[in-house]
This record gives structure tokens, C-alpha cells and sequence, in this order.
């Protein structure tokens, strides 16, 4: 009797491990007070160099496509950070913030980090795998009031039986932007 | 549907007297210039289109300097109409060349000579030699000379017929919805079908093989002439303004740089974009992402991601199998454009 009221606990733990955070949210910040957003470089740690790019305009595409918000275009985001000289895009400070917003004439700015983007082998199974996590800054006081991540795509059960190479890469991008975008918008 | 209409218009039987310019090399082989462009004058004068004799063009080409024929700049195209008598310039612009097995894509473009150079014709091929195999593989082309005479005849009766007044200015790729936009966003201010002018940029390349952004671009062009309702501006004039006013689009198009070509170009609206994989090899590869900007406000009246493969939706025997990445590219771009003229 001891023993399964000890269990029961455990499995919660180990249940709860598995589910996928909604991230945070500033409970004080009016989200529909954003009309427009900049989507800035991304801080790439995975080994393709280009996939931090291609991630952004994913993710930039799949947020204007919502018709919630609207998304400056690439070219005009990289004008205002040469405008207001941001030493490093990928992670500006606060100040920084605050001039971007002004430049660019945003309400909030999004960036982020590209944790892994590409193929992962274990034993003779591979699969493609994404790892994004992204921050929405507000431009008025240059904090963050959004934050998220999501992993998607890797080697699943089937994938170790069967074989094959899992999900293409850009199904598995923009299956993480969805993920991060629904966890935006709840 | 609208849009095969409005690319189908017939017009009176016109006379042409054209001078074909050098084609443009944009594959990442080295390709043979001088026969592609003497067969695509015989192939012309097989239907008796009246060219200007290369001397006297090879002597114009040399006198103005013109050293990009891509494209044709006002400039050039004042001086041809005054100089050669011609009432047009062919562009040419090679895609994708490789003699075995082999494989063309091509653009072929008529710019009216004069003040105001425009496109008047435009219409494209990209064939590979296995692109119908047929029963026991009767049906491949393994000879490149084989594949480019098809091809540059069936450019030259597409242009006979534009001329006869009994083909249209601009064909469209065939519609494929396996083709279309993974992602699309559409303003409400986008009035699909309304008659527009536009310039198309460069989209910027950041793949590895070379003139991926031009040849889009080129695809973009085409596929919007033949929607009917834009009018795009010649390329050529499109080069000439951006490098006149110094305008660089290095990382992508801001929008100051589109208000200012559109101002300098008198467009109502502009394309740009990005490629991000063209890739020819076994099986083609196309992504890219486009926008379409409004001059008057100054936003994005619509954006789409495009990725695909040559081989995607096929299923049985590799029926349906698109084996050029140009080819891959103009279904492709077929599909965003319909996509821009759709209805909400």
C-alpha cells in the first residue's frame, strides 16, 4: 500500500517532466497593444550557418500569415539595427531596445536563440531536429514580456524500428514556429 | 482560371524586325554562347522572323559598350531603335546547360525598342533529355544538340505565333497546387486582378550556385506577365536605375529602397525576395521566400515561403516528376502569383 501511494507521485513527476512548458508571459503587458513587430537575427549555435536566416523568415512568414501583428520585411529591420548602431543584433541591450523600436517603428522586437538545427544520428537510426527559443521585448520600456522554446523533430520509436530520416527539416521549422506562435497567442 | 485568360489575349498580326543580343549566362556551367545564339537565329529565321545581321550588331554592341545583355536600359534601347531600324531586342537568358545527360532552361524576352523599352513578348523552356522517357525509354534525349534544336523551335514558334497575332505575349507555367506557397500572408488592401505596375529586384541569393537570384526573378517576371493584370518593367531598366542611384539591396529590401525604385520607376508596387536553394542536381530543390510591396503605404501586400521538390505529390513510377530546378522554379512561381490574384 506504501509502496503505490509513493509510485503514483512519481509517475505525476515524470509525466509533468515530459509536457512542454507555455513558457512566460508578463501577466501586466496588453499583447494587443502590438501592431507591429520587427523579427531580429537570431543567435545561431547550431553548425549550419545559414539556418538561423532561414529559421527567422520562417518564423517572420508564419507570424504575418496570422494577420494578428504585422512583420517589418528583413531588408527594413537590418536598415534600423545600421541605424541605431546595435552592437550586437542578436542579443541587444536595453537601450538598444528602446532606439530599435523607435527606428524601426515597432512596438516589440522578437529575438532569439537556434540551440540545433540539422541531423542527429544515434546508432543506425538519423533523424532532423530543431531547437528554437525565442524572447518578445516591448519597445516602450525595452523588457522582455514573452519568452518560449520548443524542440522539434528527432529520432522517434518508429524511426529506431522501420529506419528512414524522419520529417524534412523545413517541416519540422515551421512545425516549431507553429509550436512557439501557439504559445504566443494562448 | 482568370489568369490563363487574361495571358491568352489575341492581337492583330504585328511586324517585327529584331536584333538578338550575346545570351546571358546565368548557369553555373560554361556553356557554348556563340552556338546557342546561332542556333536560336536559325531556329528564328526558320520561321521567317527578319533579324538584324550580326555584323552590324556586333559593330552597335562594340560602339555603345554594352556589355550586359541580360537586359535591355533606355539608353541602349533608343539607340537600337535609331542605329539597327529594329522594333525590338531578344534577350536570352540560359538557366541551366549541361550537355550530358542533357538539360536547358532558358528565357527568352522581346523589349521594345525606343523611349520606352517594355517587354513585349516573353516565354521560356526548361527540358531534359529523360523529361519523357516514354515506352522502353524511346523517348530520351541523349544528343544536346537534339534537345536545344526542340527547344529554341519551340521558342521561335511561341514568338511566330505572338507575331501572327495568334499566340499569347506571355505563357504561364502550368498550375500545380503541389507547387504553391507553404506559408502566405495577403493584405486586405491587395485587390486581386487589379491592373498594377511593377518592378521586380534581384532576390537576394543566398544559395551557393551563382545567378540563382536573377534566374527567380527572371521566373517571377514571366509568371506575372502572363497573369494579365501587372505590368512588369523591363529588368534590364530595373539593373540600370539600381546602379545608377547606387541602390544596394545586400540584405534585402528595406523599405526606403523600395519606395525609392519605385518612385525612380513609376511602379505601383515591387518584388524582391530571397532564394534560399536552387539546386539542379538528381532531383531539383527550389525555396525561396517573396514579398510584394505597395508603394503607397509603404507595407507588405503579400509574403510567401515556397519549398519544394521536383518529386513532391509523386507517388507512382516517377509520373509527374519535374526534372529541372527552372522547371520546379516556374510552377512555383505560378503558384505565389495565383496566389496574389486569388480572392481572399
Amino acid at each position: 500500500m506504501r509502496s503505490r501511494i509513493i509510485r503514483w507521485p512519481a509517475a505525476a513527476l515524470l509525466l509533468a517532466g515530459c509536457a512542454s512548458s507555455r513558457g512566460y508571459h508578463d501577466s501586466k503587458m496588453d499583447f494587443s497593444s502590438i501592431h507591429t513587430v520587427a523579427v531580429l537575427p537570431l543567435n545561431n549555435l547550431s553548425r549550419d550557418t545559414l539556418a538561423a536566416d532561414r529559421v527567422r523568415d520562417v518564423f517572420s512568414n508564419l507570424l504575418l500569415a496570422t494577420g494578428s501583428m504585422y512583420v517589418l520585411p528583413q531588408g527594413e529591420v537590418s536598415r534600423g539595427l545600421g541605424r541605431a548602431a546595435a552592437a550586437n543584433p542578436t542579443a541587444p541591450s536595453k537601450d538598444e531596445i528602446i532606439a530599435l523600436g523607435k527606428a524601426l517603428g515597432a512596438e516589440a522586437l522578437i529575438g532569439g536563440t537556434l540551440k540545433e538545427y540539422g541531423e542527429v544520428r544515434s546508432g543506425s537510426s538519423s533523424s532532423n531536429v530543431i531547437s528554437l527559443s525565442l524572447v518578445l521585448y516591448e519597445t516602450t520600456a525595452g523588457t522582455a514580456v514573452w519568452s518560449a522554446s520548443s524542440t522539434k523533430g528527432g529520432i522517434s520509436w518508429t524511426d529506431r524500428l522501420f529506419g528512414g530520416g524522419g520529417d524534412p527539416l523545413n517541416s519540422v521549422t515551421e512545425e516549431a514556429c507553429r509550436d512557439l506562435l501557439k504559445k504566443l497567442f494562448n | 482560371m482568370l489568369c490563363a485568360c487574361a495571358g491568352a489575349q489575341r492581337a492583330p498580326a504585328r511586324h517585327l524586325r529584331i536584333a538578338v543580343f550575346p545570351p546571358a549566362n546565368l548557369s553555373t556551367a560554361a556553356a557554348p554562347m556563340k552556338e546557342l545564339r546561332g542556333e536560336l537565329e536559325a531556329a528564328l529565321r526558320a520561321r521567317q522572323i527578319e533579324l538584324v545581321e550580326r555584323a552590324p550588331l556586333e559593330e552597335f554592341l562594340a560602339r555603345h559598350r554594352v556589355r550586359y545583355s541580360g537586359g535591355l536600359d533606355r539608353e541602349t534601347a533608343i539607340a537600337a531603335a535609331a542605329e539597327l531600324g529594329v522594333t525590338g531586342v531578344l534577350i536570352t537568358s540560359i538557366e541551366a546547360f549541361r550537355p550530358s545527360p542533357p538539360r536547358l532552361s532558358l528565357t527568352l524576352r522581346l523589349v521594345s525598342s525606343g523611349d520606352a523599352p517594355a517587354i513585349v513578348w516573353i516565354d521560356g523552356a526548361s527540358r531534359a533529355g529523360d523529361d519523357s522517357p516514354g515506352l522502353f525509354e524511346l523517348g530520351v534525349i541523349t544528343d544536346v544538340a537534339e534537345l536545344q534544336s526542340k527547344v529554341f523551335s519551340d521558342m521561335a514558334a511561341s514568338l511566330a505565333a505572338f507575331r501572327d497575332g495568334k499566340g499569347p505575349r506571355a505563357k504561364a507555367c502550368a498550375p500545380a497546387g503541389r507547387f504553391g506557397p507553404r506559408n502566405a500572408f495577403r493584405s486586405p488592401l491587395l485587390e486581386p486582378g487589379a491592373p498594377r505596375k511593377v518592378a521586380v529586384l534581384p532576390f537576394l541569393n543566398e544559395t551557393q550556385r551563382r545567378g540563382a537570384g536573377e534566374t527567380l526573378a527572371l521566373e517571377f517576371v514571366r509568371q506575372l506577365e502572363a497573369a494579365g493584370n501587372f505590368q512588369v518593367v523591363e529588368p534590364g531598366l530595373v539593373r540600370d536605375e539600381l546602379l545608377r542611384y547606387r541602390i544596394v539591396t545586400e540584405e534585402g529590401v528595406s523599405l526606403d529602397t523600395a519606395r525609392v525604385v519605385s518612385e525612380l520607376l513609376r511602379t505601383d508596387l515591387v518584388l524582391a525576395g530571397y532564394v534560399r536553394d536552387y539546386d539542379d542536381g538528381g532531383v531539383p530543390r527550389v525555396d525561396f521566400t517573396v514579398l510584394l510591396l505597395d508603394n503607397g503605404n509603404s507595407e507588405i501586400l503579400w509574403q510567401g515561403s515556397s519549398h519544394n521538390r521536383g518529386d513532391d505529390g509523386v507517388w507512382f513510377f516517377d509520373a509527374g516528376t519535374v526534372g529541372t530546378a527552372a522547371g520546379l522554379a516556374c510552377r512555383m512561381a505560378r503558384s505565389a502569383v495565383d496566389g496574389m490574384n486569388r480572392k481572399r
